[in-house]
C-alpha cells in the first residue's frame, strides 16, 4: 500500500517544530511512531499535506523524576518508559498500561507515549480499506451523515476510544503540558479529550501534547489496568479499566475509576469515590456497587464499533473493573508494587 | 513533491540517496535496493513479516518512512549471514524444521535476533513473548520458538 503524497519537515528543536506547526495549521499533521498515523494514511483516511517529524527533538523524549512529578516527555518511547526503574516500581498501573500496547518487540520501538494518548477513535465501520468503505455509505467521521455503529443510526460519530494509557493515567490524576508558538498550558488529562467522535481531541491546530506529568505516589496509595483482549499482543481492548485507590490500611479514603475503550473518550466513573469511600479495605460488596455503576454508566454510550458484541463488552465492563479496583487496593495495602511480570 | 536526500547504512554498506517523503523503509530496501527478504504482509504493521532492525532494535519496515531511517543502521534477513556462513539463528530454523511457506520467516529472524541481542539467556516465555508480534499463517509457531530457543546461551544456568 502506497502512501499518499505529502512534505517531511525534521525540525531541530521544539520552537521550530511549533514555528512549523503554527505556519501549517490544519494542513498538517505531527508524525512521532507512526504506528497510528501512517496507517489510517495508508487507508486513505487522512491525507496531510505536511508531516512535522519528532524524531529530531530529544527534548521531548526525555523522562525524569521531580519532587512532585514523573516527567515523561510526549515522544518518549515505550519501550524507554518501560527500561525506566522508577515507573515499574511506583506506577505499576501506568507499565501494565504501556506493556499491554500493541506488540512488545515491534511498536514498543516506534510507538510513544504521547501517540498513544493522541491517537484517532476506531469504528469497525471506518477503520477499513477503501474498498470495504466504499460498499456503504460514508459515515459521519469520514465526512458523511450516517453512523452504522449505533443502533438506529446517528447524527453523531460513535467511534471508541482505545488509548490504553489515558484510563489509568487519568486515573492517577496525570497533567498534560500543551504547547503552541503563542502559550503554553497544563492541563488534566481528561481535559485533552473532547469525547466528539469527529474530532476526539481538544488540541488546536497549533498546538501540540510536549509532556505528561504524573503525581508522584503517596503513602498508602494504589493503580492498577486491566485490559480485556482476545489476543494477547497487537489487539485494540474489548474493555480495560484503570484504577487508583489511597487506603490507611482500613478504610477506603480516595477511589478513582476510569474505563476504556467504551466510549468516545476515557470514561471516568465519578460515582464511585462516593460509593467506596469510607468503606472497609476488602469490602465485596462495595466492590460489587462500584462495578455495577461502571457498567450502567459505559452501556449508555456503548456501540456496536468494535467487533465483539454490545452485550459482552458492557457485561465484561463490570468483570474488568472488579479486577481492577481489587489489584489496586491490595497494592495499596502491601507496598508491594512491583507488578508481577505477564 | 520532491525527493529529499538520505544517508543510510544497510547492512553495513553505506548509501547516500534521494527519495520521496512518502516512500516506506520497506519500498527502499525492496525496490530501490533490491532485498527483498522484509515481506509485505498485511501494510499496516500487524503481521510482522516487515521486521528489521534499525540500530539492532526490530521495527515494522512498512510503517517507518525511509526518511525516518535516515542516519540509522538498518540490518535485513540477508545481512544475517557473514561471510557466506548462515549465522546460527537461521541454521537452526533450517535444523528444527521452522520453515514452512517462508513469509514470515525473515520477520521472524530479524526479530529474534533483535531480541537475543539484548536477552541472551532469555526463556521460552520471554521468546513467545518477543515473538508474539508475529503472525505464521503455517502456524508452525511450535518450532519457531524451539529453534530460537536451541541458539539461547545457556552457558549461565550450567553455572
Amino acid at each position: 500500500m502506497r502512501l499518499p503524497p505529502f512534505t517531511y519537515n525534521r525540525p531541530q528543536d521544539l520552537d521550530e517544530a511549533l514555528e512549523l506547526l503554527n505556519a501549517y495549521g490544519k494542513d498538517c499533521k505531527i508524525l512521532a511512531g507512526g504506528t497510528d498515523l501512517l496507517v489510517r494514511m495508508k487507508q486513505g483516511l487522512v491525507a496531510p499535506m505536511n508531516l512535522i517529524s519528532l524524531k529530531a527533538l530529544s527534548e521531548l523524549a526525555e523522562i525524569r523524576e521531580t519532587a512532585t512529578d514523573l516527567k515523561i516527555g510526549a515522544a518518549a518511547k515505550l519501550s524507554d518508559i518501560l527500561a525506566y526503574q522508577p515507573v515499574q516500581g511506583r506506577w505499576p498501573g501506568l507499565f501494565e498500561s504501556i506493556k499491554a500496547i500493541g506488540a512488545p518487540s515491534i511498536q514498543h520501538f516506534s510507538g510513544t507515549i504521547g501517540g498513544n494518548l493522541c491517537q484517532d477513535n476506531r469504528c469497525q465501520f471506518y477503520n477499513q480499506s477503501r474498498s470495504f468503505r466504499r460498499a456503504r455509505q460514508t459515515c459521519n467521521k469520514a465526512g458523511g451523515s450516517t453512523c452504522f455503529a449505533w443502533k438506529g443510526g446517528s447524527d453523531k460519530c460513535h467511534s471508541v476510544c482505545q488509548s490504553d494509557t489515558a484510563p489509568i493515567l487519568i486515573a492517577m490524576g496525570a497533567k498534560v503540558v500543551i504547547k503552541s508558538r503563542q502559550e503554553t498550558r497544563a492541563i488534566p488529562l481528561e481535559e485533552l479529550y473532547s469525547s466528539i467522535g469527529e474530532h476526539p481531541l481538544t488540541l488546536g491546530d497549533n498546538e501540540m501534547l510536549t509532556e505528561i506529568l504524573v503525581p508522584v505516589r503517596a503513602p498508602g496509595d494504589g493503580s492498577a489496568f486491566e485490559k480485556l483482549a482476545y489476543r494477547s499482543a497487537i489487539d485494540y481492548a474489548v474493555v480495560s479499566a484503570g484504577a487508583f485507590v489511597q487506603t490507611d490500611g482500613n478504610q477506603m479514603l480516595k477511589a478513582s475509576l476510569v474505563i476504556g475503550a467504551v466510549a468516545r473518550g476515557p470514561l471516568t466513573i465519578a460515582t464511585i469515590e462516593k460509593t467506596l469511600e469510607d468503606r472497609p479495605v476488602g469490602d465485596e460488596q462495595a466492590i460489587d456497587e462500584a462495578a455495577k455503576e461502571a457498567m450502567n454508566a459505559a452501556e449508555a454510550f456503548m456501540a456496536n464499533n468494535m467487533t465483539q458484541p454490545v452485550e459482552y463488552r458492557t457485561q465484561m465492563v463490570s468483570v474488568i473493573t472488579k479486577r481492577a479496583l481489587k489489584l489496586a487496593t491490595k497494592r495499596a495495602l502491601s507496598n508491594k508494587e512491583v507488578s508481577e511480570a505477564k | 513533491m520532491s525527493k529529499q536526500s538520505l544517508e543510510i547504512i544497510v547492512n553495513g554498506e553505506n548509501y547516500f540517496l534521494a527519495v520521496e517523503p512518502n516512500c516506506t523503509l520497506m519500498e527502499l530496501l525492496r525496490d530501490d535496493l533490491e532485498l527483498t527478504g522484509a515481506k509485505e504482509g498485511c501494510g499496516e504493521g500487524v503481521c510482522g513479516s516487515c521486521t528489521v532492525l534499525m540500530d539492532g532494535k526490530p521495527i515494522r519496515s512498512c510503517l517507518t518512512l525511509a526518511l525516518e531511517a535516515s542516519g540509522s543502521h538498518i540490518t535485513t534477513v540477508e545481512g544475517l549471514a557473514q561471510h557466506g556462513d548462515l549465522d546460527p539463528l537461521q541454521q537452526a530454523f533450517i535444523d528444527h524444521g521452522a520453515v514452512q511457506c517462508g513469509f514470515c520467516t525473515s520477520g521472524m529472524l530479524m526479530s529474534a535476533k533483535g531480541f537475543l541481542l539484548e536477552n541472551p539467556h532469555a526463556g521460552k516465555k520471554e521468546i513467545r513473548n518477543a515473538l508474539s508480534g508475529h503472525i505464521c499463517r503455517c502456524t508452525g509457531y511450535t518450532k519457531i520458538v524451539e529453534a530460537v530457543e536451541s541458539v539461547v546461551d545457556r552457558s549461565q544456568e550450567k553455572r
